[in-house]
């Protein structure tokens, strides 16, 4: 039971809004609490909008920018203000603390902090990063390393588990203000004649320009939906991007599309969002703001975004992924040539917006696109969804697709296969499989009998770490020769995960959690140690059990499908 | 009146004073009060060369100069062989007159009497360069503020400000004082500058051998740097209210006259009469009064005494003290006045002849005021008659001690007051004093410069070198060879310097020597290579350039061969870097300094002598004398392993490569157990068995071993010319110094500047032929005991006098007593003053901070996490707040980057 939490949520509009439901579920778990955020000046706008939250600190990074580019005074500056957020903060006496940043600079503001129950990134003694939970590293897992093909679990729903967090809203969340909406149904009086046709809200710009679709294609979509649909159209975007949204304006102009990027605040356009019939989008934080006040988007995946990670969290949204080699590229990296966009035409979207503004929610699961339409080998076309256990998830529409290299549907397994895996290890919900419990060859995933042999020789060396330590006469090299061992058969594991890495979040996880183990008592150093071990081998085992449910109900529902089509 | 009729009559009460004060005595005031017109040129060389310090004589050369205030020419002629040509303007009609009359080349000079109110005889922007010393600084402030409208205007885009003026305190004074010395505000002198259109660029103070400036009154001589920037130039009004806060009052009718000029012409009388110029100082005295007739009581008793005494200089009473019962000499006259006796000496009052005890007490109540250090000791120069002594010890507790040369003064004192004070009359005791103290002050007594001027200088600057070094941390580069000998000698440095606390970089370019030799690799054609090293070794100087400029250094050192082009040496000198050059070679042997010397600040060169003349004449600046030294970290006594005892020990060894010279003596010890180590040995016999490990290069580490492993280590000096010992070898080479530190016994062959480094036969043992050399051998051979003796004591006095650290130490103290002010004040104008005053209430961020202040660091955030990141364990809370702002400003960077187009 918390009665004071803080959470710290340094980030950009679009992770704050996804922030949301794991806030609405603190407060559903902890009705008398008292919630308070730190978040960045420029966006503190947004928590206004966010249920659930009492207090708002606002973290003032341009000053803080400024100063320590000054240095001098200014640094000193910036060191006052650090000081008086620090002592403000720890005199609040937070019992309970959620870092969902998971930058280094939360991570130590947290240590600063002394607060006894921390989840997410946290820093230990000497400021180098920590991950207390098995749900950061599992984020680390799978964004930091080259485990994103095989992850299909959504951002949102591991930040939520990571806070212990169930009785969660099913979507993000954003309360726009009354006068706001007001405001907005006034301003679209005006700005159209009629009322005719569906109201579709367009965000042209993205926050790279990787990311960002060109104008020419927006400008045809444009006239597609004027056409067909006989649309009114509202641009959406920053300040910032009116300069695109000017672009596209310039490829084709009709006074069926209005301009209002910069032209409205955070709540704003909030309202303006729920007013609006679909929101054709990038991943970016306009896409999460049409989810949170329910209206559904159909959102364009490009260069280094990824829908398994950061999809519109709601049902009913429709998601086009590129499918190229190179898809997701690394975020950090700019492009020089984004092949990406060209295989995702104005036509598509076109159809898919039609399609969505069309097909009422409770039909969603009879969605299937033709081949011809959307090519399978070309483009990934998803709807999302949440699944028994209240998970996103991505259903492919349109076929199944071989991606890099693996055969038609096989990433799709794996993806399936770790989330079962996770929400059984990770959020104890018991998962169903129809393979049984044991450690027989045909059950185990490839190569996973590796890693159970290794984790079996640790066993027993973990064992005589044990009776060394509580021998008094237990000798020094033999205690070094089993650490030797020990390291040896970590460096092993590691290799084969790289090998083969479609096991490698599992390893990594258990790789991370060693990393966690201090302390100068060699018993229950052992003791640690050997659990994580056990847990490995589980994982490993578990694994194999539900990739040979997942393979199998894939071939059974294929074999439907097939006995289907032939009988008609 | 109107404002303008004032100012008209200020300008023609200028012009007739100063005419008064050329037809009294144009050298007197014109100049540091000198007798002769060769004197008073040289003075006039010495200030034009204080004011151009800066611009290269290339620069000057080409310059149409204007001297401002230009007197009777005195730097106006001494200038003009430097520059292209010069215009001096004076509101004197006298000193114009006298300047044209001079016997002069003047074929590039032009003088012309001005109106005292503006430079309205001289076009827009037609010099180059506009200089003025001694001049500006008696102008009225309204008058200097036209003149500064006037400097904007005549400078050309470009040209160049070097005036002398004085900063400090605002003085109240009148108008139509014609000599008092004006004092300007910084801050306010900078802005007004600025609205004239010249960009300020540095401001140093003038030190010359006699007091120029007046530290009680705030009133500091400097020499300002501008270059005009801008054509627009403010209207006078606002230039006068930013030039000064409070406007000269206006006396008008009631003018009685410069209080200052009387006291300026006063003194000259006394300066005759001393030099039994009766008629002159008559004159002198006929000035003195004309030029004041108020009522200041001082004024009145010196004016009524010097005619006393002029009248006649028997009225004085005299008693010969010598013959008392202690002994005083005969030297003093002693006047007794009502308040107590007072001393004349040498012709000097060492009191006042009146009230000397009214007199010494106000002079005790304005010493103690400007003390620097409160409750440390207070150190006098000058017995005098004690009077002030006596004085100061009645305000205050502050321990009195007193340097007095003369020992009859002293006497005369303790005759007076016993034990009161303590004395010191040699240097070595104020050497001791000065060591000793923590902190201590310095007072002058009034009279001292007049009877020991020379000694008031030495004791002067002793007391600002033990402030000097450890008050002012300058950023230090030093910059090493790329190989070579010279090449350990720059980490020595580096090291040494860390060890006296300073903040140090170690500029070492050795990793690019590879790079520099794979040209003969690849190349054969010669002028090819040449040009490659060439750009090479101009690469390099680029690289120290703009390290110099990221790390912003004050000093860079740099050791013999090492890679900086004259350019960048100019270009460092226009930044206002000190740039000095340690030639660690035998001058004459090694010509590559004749081509660096004249672009160096400073040149350090370990002979005296002839060599220091001819780097003096190859236009080197400061040459100075600095023999080498040994490293404590390096060259130490070291305990071997009976593995290396065996392979680098021997009876007899010697280290350093096969120059002729040391081939010729070499060869003829054949017979005898010697290890020869080093390279370019003839691959020969009789060498082929002497020389070890097939004539290698030796590692530092390794000569130390063979050092410490030899019973007689021979050092013999390289010659290329001679053959055996050079007889007329000056220079004492590394080996000396560190085969000392090693403890290691050595013949060394005679040096003529060895023995003022070591005690020859007690400390260190000589040999001035093959067959002194092999005598000394067999002597030394059998007597272990003895040299042991003799390396104690060698290794005695090198590390007391013979350490890198205590070279450097010399090295920055000559360098800080020229530099050290203006240091000080780009270390104030800095940013780390106001740093440090930000977190005055944040001790745990202040001390942080002042660990990368020490290592010559800026506040910067990098910084900070720089030494933070090098250290281990557990972080404290300032710590890890700035970790905090070091990452977060990462994000924000790594944010930006990505949104700003580097996304596709």
């Amino acid at each position: 039971m918390y009665n004071k939490i803080l959470i710290i949520a340094i980030t950009r509009m679009g992770d704050l809004l996804q922030a949301s439901p794991t806030i609405q579920g603190l407060k559903n778990q902890y009705p008398d609490s008292r919630i308070t955020i730190v978040v960045d000046t420029n966006f503190a706008s947004i928590c206004k909008g966010i249920p659930g939250i009492d207090e708002i600190k606002e973290l003032d990074m341009n000053y803080i920018a400024r100063g320590v580019s000054q240095g001098g005074e200014g640094l000193v500056g910036c060191y006052d203000y650090i000081s008086k957020l620090v002592s403000e903060l720890r005199n609040e006496n937070f019992d309970y603390c959620l870092n969902m940043s998971n930058s280094a600079y939360t991570a130590i503001l947290i240590k600063l902090l002394d607060i006894k129950a921390c989840r997410g990134w946290l820093s230990d003694d000497e400021g180098f990063r920590l991950m207390a939970d098995s749900w950061s590293m599992l984020f680390s897992a799978f964004v930091y390393h080259s485990n994103r093909d095989y992850n299909g679990m959504n951002l949102v729903d591991i930040f939520r588990c990571g806070a212990e967090v169930n009785k969660h809203p099913l979507g993000l969340q954003f309360n726009p203000s009354q006068e706001g909406e007001i405001k907005m149904r006034s301003l679209l009086s005006t700005l159209f004649k009629d009322s005719d046709g569906p109201l579709i809200g367009i965000q042209v710009g993205a926050s790279q320009e990787k990311r960002q679709w060109s104008a020419k294609n927006f400008a045809l979509l444009t006239k597609y939906l004027v056409q067909d649909l006989n649309a009114r159209i509202i641009y959406t975007g920053s300040r910032d991007e009116s300069e695109l949204v000017l672009a596209v304006q310039n490829e084709y102009s009709t006074d069926r599309a209005v301009n209002l990027a910069g032209k409205t605040n955070i709540d704003e356009l909030g309202s303006l969002l729920s007013l609006t019939d679909l929101l054709i989008t990038g991943d970016t934080g306009p896409m999460h703001l049409s989810v949170a006040v329910g209206t559904p988007v159909v959102a364009l995946f490009l260069a280094s975004a990824l829908c398994y990670e950061t999809g519109p969290y709601s049902s009913g949204n429709l998601i086009i992924q590129p499918q190229i080699s190179c898809n997701p590229c690394n975020p950090n990296y700019p492009c020089i040539r984004p092949d990406c966009h060209d295989l995702i035409s104005p036509e598509l979207v076109n159809y898919l917006a039609k399609l969505r503004l069309r097909t009422s929610l409770e039909h969603d699961g009879f969605i299937q696109v033709a081949e011809d339409i959307a090519p399978s080998s070309q483009v990934r076309i998803f709807r999302s969804a949440f699944d028994t256990d209240g998970f996103l998830e991505f259903i492919q529409i349109n076929g199944k697709t071989a991606e890099k290299g693996y055969p038609e549907g096989y990433l799709d397994s794996i993806r399936q296969t770790y989330r079962k895996l996770w929400k059984e290890e990770l959020a104890n919900i018991k998962q169903q499989s129809f393979v049984p419990n044991e450690t027989k060859s045909q059950n185990l995933f490839p190569n996973s009998e590796n890693i159970i042999e290794l984790c079996k020789r640790a066993y027993k060396y973990l064992d005589l770490l044990k009776d060394n330590a509580t021998n008094p006469i237990g000798s020094l090299n033999e205690l070094q020769e089993i650490s030797k061992n020990l390291n040896d058969i970590e460096l092993e594991i590691e290799e084969i995960s790289l090998t083969f890495p479609i096991l490698g979040a599992v390893v990594r996880i258990f790789i991370m959690s060693k990393e966690n183990i201090r302390g100068d008592n060699l018993v229950k150093l052992a003791d640690d140690t050997k659990k994580l071990y056990e847990d490995l081998e589980r994982r490993i085992i578990n694994f194999g059990r539900f990739y040979f449910e997942v393979a199998t109900s894939e071939t059974l529902s294929r074999r439907e499908e097939n006995d289907t089509s032939n009988s008609r | 009146m109107d404002k303008n009729t004032e100012l008209q009559d200020i300008a023609a009460l200028m012009r007739s004073e100063w005419d008064d004060r050329i037809n009294s005595d144009y050298r007197y005031w014109m100049s540091d009060g000198v007798d002769d017109d060769v004197s008073m040129w040289n003075s006039g060389i010495r200030d034009f060369d204080i004011l151009t310090k800066y611009i290269p004589s290339v620069v000057l050369k080409e310059s149409s100069t204007l001297d401002v205030g230009c007197g009777v020419g005195r730097i106006v002629y001494p200038a003009s062989e430097k520059v292209k040509n010069i215009v001096g303007i004076d509101v004197s009609t006298e000193a114009i007159s006298t300047a044209k009359n001079f016997n002069r080349p003047k074929e590039n000079i032009k003088f012309i009497v001005g109106n005292g109110l503006d430079l309205s005889v001289l076009q827009d922007n037609s010099f180059d360069l506009l200089i003025s010393f001694a001049a500006l600084c008696s102008i009225p402030s309204r008058v200097f503020a036209k003149y500064l409208c006037e400097f904007g205007r005549v400078v050309k885009i470009g040209g160049t400000l070097r005036i002398q003026i004085y900063l400090g305190n605002e003085q109240a004074l009148s108008e139509e004082d014609t000599l008092a010395l004006r004092s300007y505000d910084l801050n306010r002198f900078k802005s007004a500058l600025e609205l004239v259109g010249f960009n300020f660029n540095y401001a140093e103070e003038v030190n010359l051998d006699f007091e120029v400036s007046d530290y009680d009154k705030g009133v500091v001589a400097y020499i300002v740097g501008a270059e005009r920037i801008n054509v627009e130039i403010a209207d006078f009004s606002k230039v006068f209210e930013t030039l000064i806060s409070s406007p000269e009052k206006v006396v008008g009718l009631n003018w009685q006259g410069s209080e200052t000029a009387s006291y300026v012409a006063l003194a000259r009388v006394r300066q005759l009469i001393e030099k039994k110029d009766l008629n002159g100082a008559k004159n002198a005295l006929q000035l003195a009064k004309k030029t004041y007739h108020g009522d200041n009581l001082d004024i009145k008793i010196i004016v009524n005494d010097l005619e006393r005494e002029l009248e006649s200089k028997n009225n004085l009473k005299q008693i010969n003290i010598s013959n008392s019962n202690h002994n005083i000499s005969e030297k003093f006259t002693e006047i007794i006045t009502e308040e107590g006796p007072c001393l004349i000496y040498k012709g000097i009052a060492l009191s006042h002849q009146v009230k000397p005890k009214e007199a010494a007490k106000n002079w005790a109540t304005r010493t103690l005021k400007s003390l620097e250090f409160k409750d440390s000791s207070i150190l006098i120069v000058g017995a005098g008659d004690s009077n002030f002594a006596l004085a100061l010890k009645n305000l205050t507790e502050q321990n009195i001690i007193i340097y007095e040369e003369d020992l009859d003064l002293i006497k005369y004192s303790k005759n007076r007051f016993e034990n009161t004070f303590r004395y010191i009359s040699k240097l070595n005791e104020l050497d001791y004093i000065l060591s000793d103290e923590t902190t201590i002050n310095l007072v002058v007594l009034p009279s001292a410069p007049f009877y020991m001027q020379e000694s008031v200088e030495v004791v002067r600057k002793k007391h600002r070198k033990k402030y000097l070094i450890k008050g002012i941390k300058p950023n230090i580069g030093i910059v090493g060879p790329l190989y070579g000998g010279t090449l350990p000698i720059a980490g020595y440095i580096e090291t040494a310097f860390k060890n006296l606390g300073q903040r140090v970089e170690y500029i070492d370019l050795s990793g690019y020597l590879g790079t520099y030799n794979s040209f003969d690799k690849f190349l054969k054609n010669k002028s090819t290579k040449d040009v490659l090293e060439h750009g090479f070794v101009n690469l390099m100087s680029d690289l120290v350039y703009q390290i110099v400029e990221e790390r912003k250094l004050d000093i860079i050192i740099s050791v013999a061969l090492a890679p900086i082009s004259p350019t960048i040496l100019e270009k460092l000198n226009k930044k206002g870097v000190i740039t000095a050059h340690w030639f660690m070679e035998d001058t004459k042997r090694f010509s590559t300094w004749k081509n660096i010397a004249k672009y160096y600040d400073y040149f350090f060169i370990f002979q005296k002598g002839e060599s220091m003349a001819e780097v003096k004449n190859a236009g080197g600046n400061r040459v100075h004398y600095l023999p080498l030294a040994f490293s404590q970290q390096f060259h130490k006594q070291i305990v071997l392993t009976p593995q290396e005892i065996e392979e680098f020990g021997s009876k007899l060894s010697f280290v350093g490569a096969g120059y002729n010279n040391r081939r010729h003596i070499f060869s003829k010890l054949a017979d005898l157990d010697v290890k020869i180590w080093g390279s370019e040995w003839p691959d020969m016999v009789p060498f082929k068995r002497m020389v070890q490990r097939a004539g290698a290069r030796i590692s530092v580490e390794d000569y130390v071993k063979i050092f410490n492993s030899s019973d007689i280590n021979i050092n013999l000096h390289s010659s290329h010319e001679r053959d055996g010992i050079d007889p007329s070898g000056d220079s004492v080479n590394p080996r000396t110094f560190e085969l000392a530190g090693c403890k290691a016994f050595q013949l060394v062959d005679e040096r003529t500047l060895l023995p003022e480094l070591f005690e020859v036969d007690k400390e260190i043992i000589t040999f001035n032929s093959l067959s002194d050399l092999r005598e000394k051998i067999n002597f030394y051979q059998n007597q272990p005991d003895l040299r042991k003796e003799i390396t104690n004591k060698a290794y005695e006095r090198a590390l007391n006098f013979h350490t890198y650290e205590k070279r450097l130490e010399e090295m920055l103290e000559i360098i800080l007593l020229d530099f050290g002010d203006s240091i000080k004040m780009k270390i104030e104008q800095g940013p780390w003053p106001k740093t440090l005053e930000a977190c005055k209430d944040k001790p745990d961020l202040a001390s942080r901070l002042r660990i990368i202040q020490e290592k010559g660091e800026e506040p910067t955030l990098e910084a900070l996490v720089g030494d933070i990141t090098q250290g281990k364990g557990k972080l404290s809370d300032v710590e890890m707040k700035l970790m905090f702002l070091h990452h977060m400003r990462g994000q924000i960077t790594q944010v930006n980057k990505l949104r700003n187009g580097s996304g596709v």
